[in-house]
């Protein structure tokens, strides 16, 4: 909600002929200087409606909005496990710039993937050169 | 006094949820440092936690004073002026505070001060109110109109909306064409190109017969922003055409329809699938239907589109629900012919031998799956006779089981391909259920479903089902789990609450029901705060446009019924749960601090927000949950909310009649004349009032709600309404109700009033009070119309056995209230009696009281005697032995249903042990009303 109050430009939600919410997407833009990017903080597909480019059709919205507000790059996190989602991101341009380890609390903790895009600012892709070492939640700027 | 300390005691004060004292604080901070941005800047949020719009307004132009040069301050101003114009009424709304918000603005578009994005918003917030879409459109393609950057097609799509606002149809019609070739999957562009397209042939539009419609249309093509007048030749030549920016408009059905080929031609080349145009298609298909064409002889004709949208679609999950809108384009028959072509053309089963023909891979899966549904929706399986339907199961059954391999590799929290075969074969059950009155049906569908959560824990459509089916059985303590397993979040809380809410403290789980509608409360009050915060960050950021949505929602909120029954239903079990003597009732009466005199339930702003589309289904439109049954649902809801409501309120009347007012005064002959107690003529008076509106509600819900109300599975589920009218709970508690005004009303005006007639009230209860505990230990009869078996009625039993657990409980109470009434008069009398060494004779109201404490023992000890016997888990572990499918070999799942078996023996411990506890409580509650 408070992220709807801050960025409602990131919010996009796709609805099927009878009304139901087929998927949504929600997102902002942050960081400093050549960190200014675009992030994907949640992105669901309903299970019906998988299977249809609809993910790609979200984040590409995504992306033009935050091509809009000169950002560099796009990034997100994802579980390491979630396969599915990885290939889809990794099909839409997505690299994984660095690991973040146990990232996901749970009774397990589990490592995210820090996937990234540069935007056409970026235009040499300094933003997404993948870094070498993982990094601690705490970490991150 | 600086900043931090004002902040630190602003988060104590939103702890304490008193917004107010921050608007308080904030203002006597700004008295002493005039000057400080920062300190009224914070007083103007304040009073946006308090929606105190004119107080916002005001200080929002005090810092726009001191700092002119931010506009964010003064534009603050003029959206607090906004929303002064919501709570107004229309006229006041749009002769003053929307002009005056308009003229603001305008002052600063006239002297070029307009800087952001959001100031335009708010412009065009307020021009809609005002209803000046024209002036509207002329901002939006304006120069004003390219700062609507951030949001995408914001400036185009804005566009079409105010000429669809405005209805000019030509060029709604050629907006959302060009929105369309953009996006070919946009649906509701295509609604409004199609509502377009209608309108326009209903006109007889044409370009040469335009009827001035174009030419008097302002020049608000939106990436054209020349002014009226300056068109050339060429141009007014491509109007006649009826094309503009290389777009025609369409103003017949071949038109439209070349164009959607085009759409699909541009769909078939994505790489992607794309519904949309196809979609369209039939949607267009469908309105002609409406419009009394045939709309099988139209363009390609209906059956022919489904056939094609199937053949490119089937393979995907959301065919069917895509299919089903579409259908009623046949007629009933065809629809079912329709469905088997479907079959005999797709070679799904196999011709030589019994084996089923598995899907080789997931797509083939869900094609088939896809049929099945719709076999199901056209109603092909409703007219099978048993032996073919439990053959559909088994084959469901087997085709999930096989499809598991697909799904090897999933992640926990996905479902796999195959679940709904398992949901299909489920509905099969219970339709052999419906039709047979087995119940072993039932039984089978739990074990099916609990195996099918094994292998797919995320599956929250398993869930639902199985909470509607432990329901079936009056099990609860399953439910609870599975609930919670749902991790239900936020608005969900609101949302799908009421699968378990009306179940789980009828059904005697009551320390679960309490957590339950605490964790619910939790959720009402944090979202209004969270709201609240959300409203505040919205004015700092300049999300103008999220401003009334908020304040919608918050409201929308604040309405629900979810939220209005749960407040009075923890109250009530507050007010029984736990009490043991009048002492500790009367403590408890306090802490729910029940504002007597308001009635704060929100009645004829109520909102359904339940969402009864969670569940899928694909019964035929015959047997589906209509808007009516919702409706129908609704009304019953706030029927049974009504009288939970007014059984509170009466029973906190009731004991603050009791409530220490003078008891001091009581004289010799019992009445109290000193100081009347003018406290208790109100509360009496109160309660009057209450009776009076139980009393009538018990005329008006007697009539429509003493049968039991059945709503299809999928849908909601009956209240306890009728349970409580078939015991004639509330007639006794108006009994009991009246007997407390009765006895009030001689220890005010003396016990020589005594009331021959009103004594016998007192027998009355008695007879009452064992009539509904006999009728809570019958079998509920049998409705003939039923749909449903009920051998299995173990819910019908518990929870008439809860009600009477807690009528007993409010009897108590009640009596314990004559009780305290009644003591210190008799303690008055005793000791003016020795005094005069002369014995009185009692009044007949002190034996009649101790007769009810009597009785009440009594029943409260049958009552304690027939929880131990009705809830014996022996008893029901026999009966579920006893059922079994005993011609279904595949579908036994052993370990499941063995691991069931052991569950369900433990099923009524809790209800039982609980409602003996409680029992034992009131004993001693009892034990203390001896006069």
């Amino acid at each position: 909600m408070q992220y709807l109050a801050h960025w409602p430009e990131y919010f996009q939600i796709a609805e099927s002929p009878q009304g139901h919410v087929m998927g949504y997407i929600m997102g902002k833009a942050e960081g400093n200087s050549d960190n200014w990017h675009g992030h994907v903080t949640a992105l669901s597909v309903a299970p019906e409606y998988r299977k249809l480019g609809l993910a790609a059709k979200l984040m590409n919205t995504l992306e033009e909005v935050s091509e809009r507000k000169r950002c560099f790059f796009v990034d997100l996190f994802v579980r390491v496990s979630n396969q599915v989602a990885v290939d889809i991101y990794r099909k839409l341009g997505y690299t994984i710039y660095r690991v973040v380890l146990e990232y996901y609390a749970g009774e397990k903790d589990e490592d995210a993937y820090d996937m990234r895009k540069a935007l056409s600012r970026d235009v040499d892709g300094k933003s997404v050169i993948p870094l070498q070492h993982p990094v601690r939640p705490e970490d991150l700027e | 006094m600086d900043e931090q300390t004002l902040q630190a005691m602003t988060i104590c004060y939103k702890e304490l949820n008193d917004l107010r004292s921050i608007a308080d604080m904030y203002e006597n901070a700004h008295k002493v440092k005039p000057d400080s941005e920062e300190i009224l800047s914070s007083l103007f949020m304040s009073y946006v936690r308090l929606s105190d719009y004119k107080k916002q307004q005001q200080t929002a132009m005090r810092l726009h004073r001191l700092r002119p040069a931010k506009n964010p301050y003064y534009f603050w101003a003029i959206m607090s002026i906004v929303m002064q114009s919501h709570d107004a009424d229309q006229k006041l709304a749009k002769t003053m505070f929307l002009p005056l918000a308009e003229r603001m603005v305008f002052k600063y578009v006239e002297d070029g001060k307009i800087e952001a994005e959001a100031e335009v918003q708010i412009y065009l917030i307020i021009l809609e109110l005002l209803g000046k879409n024209e002036e509207s459109l002329k901002v939006v393609t304006g120069k004003l109109g390219d700062r609507l950057s951030s949001e995408l097609n914001s400036r185009q799509l804005r566009c079409a909306e105010l000429q669809l606002a405005l209805q000019r149809w030509p060029e709604v019609n050629r907006a959302y064409k060009s929105l369309l070739r953009k996006e070919p999957d946009a649906w509701n562009y295509y609604v409004e190109y199609i509502k377009s397209l209608f309108m326009l042939i209903d006109q007889k539009w044409t370009p040469e017969n335009t009827n001035g419609c174009l030419r008097h249309r302002s020049k608000d093509k939106c990436e054209d922003t020349k002014e009226e007048g300056t068109k050339i030749g060429s141009e007014e030549e491509e109007e006649k055409e009826g094309k503009e920016d290389g777009e025609r408009i369409d103003y017949t059905l071949d038109m439209a329809h070349d164009f959607l080929l085009e759409q699909v031609k541009l769909a078939t080349e994505s790489s992607r699938p794309v519904r949309g145009p196809y979609l369209a298609r039939l949607e267009m298909l469908s309105i002609l239907k409406q419009r009394g064409y045939d709309a099988g002889n139209e363009v390609d004709g209906a059956m022919e589109q489904l056939k094609k949208y199937f053949e490119r679609f089937g393979s995907r999950a959301c065919c069917f629900t895509d299919m089903k809108k579409y259908l009623p384009l046949l007629e009933e028959e065809e629809r079912r012919n329709f469905v088997r072509t479907l079959r005999q053309e797709g070679d799904y089963d196999k011709k030589d031998g019994d084996s089923v023909m598995f899907a080789t891979d997931v797509r083939s899966l869900q094609r088939h799956l896809t049929l099945t549904q719709l076999e199901r929706h056209v109603g092909l399986h409703d007219g099978l006779p048993r032996e073919d339907k439990f053959a559909l199961v088994l084959d469901s059954v087997a085709r999930y089981r096989d499809g598991l391999k697909f799904g090897d590799m999933l992640l926990e929290t996905d479902f796999q391909p195959s679940d709904t075969y398992l949901l299909i074969a489920v509905h099969t059950l219970l339709d052999i259920w419906h039709d047979t009155g087995d119940d072993a049906a039932v039984w089978e569908a739990i074990v099916l479903l609990e195996a099918g959560l094994v292998k797919c824990p995320a599956d929250f459509q398993f869930k639902l089902l199985l909470v509607k089916l432990y329901v079936i059985l009056g099990a609860v303590g399953p439910c609870a789990a599975i609930y919670e397993s749902l991790e239900i979040k936020h608005i969900q809380h609101d949302s799908l609450s009421y699968i378990i809410s009306n179940h789980v403290g009828c059904l005697g789980h009551l320390t679960t029901a309490m957590s339950f509608y605490d964790g619910l409360l939790k959720f009402f009050t944090v979202s209004h705060k969270e709201m609240t915060e959300c409203l505040i960050s919205s004015y700092k950021y300049g999300s103008f446009t999220k401003i009334n949505e908020f304040v919608k929602f918050r409201q929308r909120l604040q309405n629900s019924l979810q939220y209005a029954t749960a407040t009075v239903e923890r109250m009530l079990l507050d007010l029984i749960v736990d009490t043991h003597s009048h002492q500790s009732t009367m403590e408890m009466v306090h802490c729910l601090d029940v504002d007597l005199e308001n009635d704060k339930t929100p009645w004829d702003d109520l909102r359904d927000n339940r969402d009864m589309e969670v569940m899928v289904s694909w019964d035929p439109p015959n047997r589906a949950l209509t808007e009516e049954m919702k409706a129908q649902s609704f009304r019953e809801e706030k029927t049974w909310l009504k009288l939970r409501n007014l059984t509170l309120r009466c029973l906190v009347a009731a004991s603050t009649i009791s409530a220490p007012h003078g008891a001091s005064n009581g004289t010799t002959d019992g009445s109290v004349t000193a100081n009347n107690d003018s406290s208790n003529k109100n509360v009496a008076e109160t309660l009057r009032d209450l009776i009076s509106q139980l009393s009538s509600f018990i005329s008006e819900a007697q009539g429509e709600y003493t049968a039991v109300k059945e709503y299809p599975l999928v849908g909601p589920s009956a209240t306890p309404i009728a349970t409580y009218l078939r015991l004639h709970i509330p007639r006794l508690l108006l009994d009991l109700l009246e007997l407390v005004l009765y006895v009030n009303t001689l220890v005010q005006d003396g016990l020589d009033k005594t009331d021959e007639k009103k004594e016998e009230m007192f027998t009355s209860v008695e007879t009452a009070l064992q009539g509904v505990l006999e009728e809570s230990l019958k079998q509920p009869p049998h409705s003939e119309a039923s749909v449903y078996s009920h051998k299995l009625r173990h819910v019908e039993v518990l929870e008439g056995l809860v009600a009477t657990t807690e009528t007993l409980s409010h009897a108590v109470l009640l009596v314990g209230v004559c009780h305290t009434l009644l003591k210190p008069v008799k303690a008055a009398m005793t000791k003016r009696g020795k005094k005069k060494k002369e014995t009185l004779p009692p009044p007949a109201t002190f034996a009649h009281v101790n007769d009810l404490v009597t009785c009440l023992e009594k029943c409260v000890e049958n009552l304690r005697a027939a929880l131990c016997e009705q809830l014996q888990s022996e008893s029901l572990i026999t009966q579920l032995n006893q059922l079994k499918l005993t011609d279904m070999p595949l579908l036994m799942d052993q370990e499941a249903e063995e691991m069931l078996r052991k569950k369900m023996g433990q099923v009524f411990v809790v209800p039982s042990d609980e409602l003996r506890a409680l029992t034992q409580r009131k004993v001693q509650y009892l034990n203390t009303l001896k006069l």
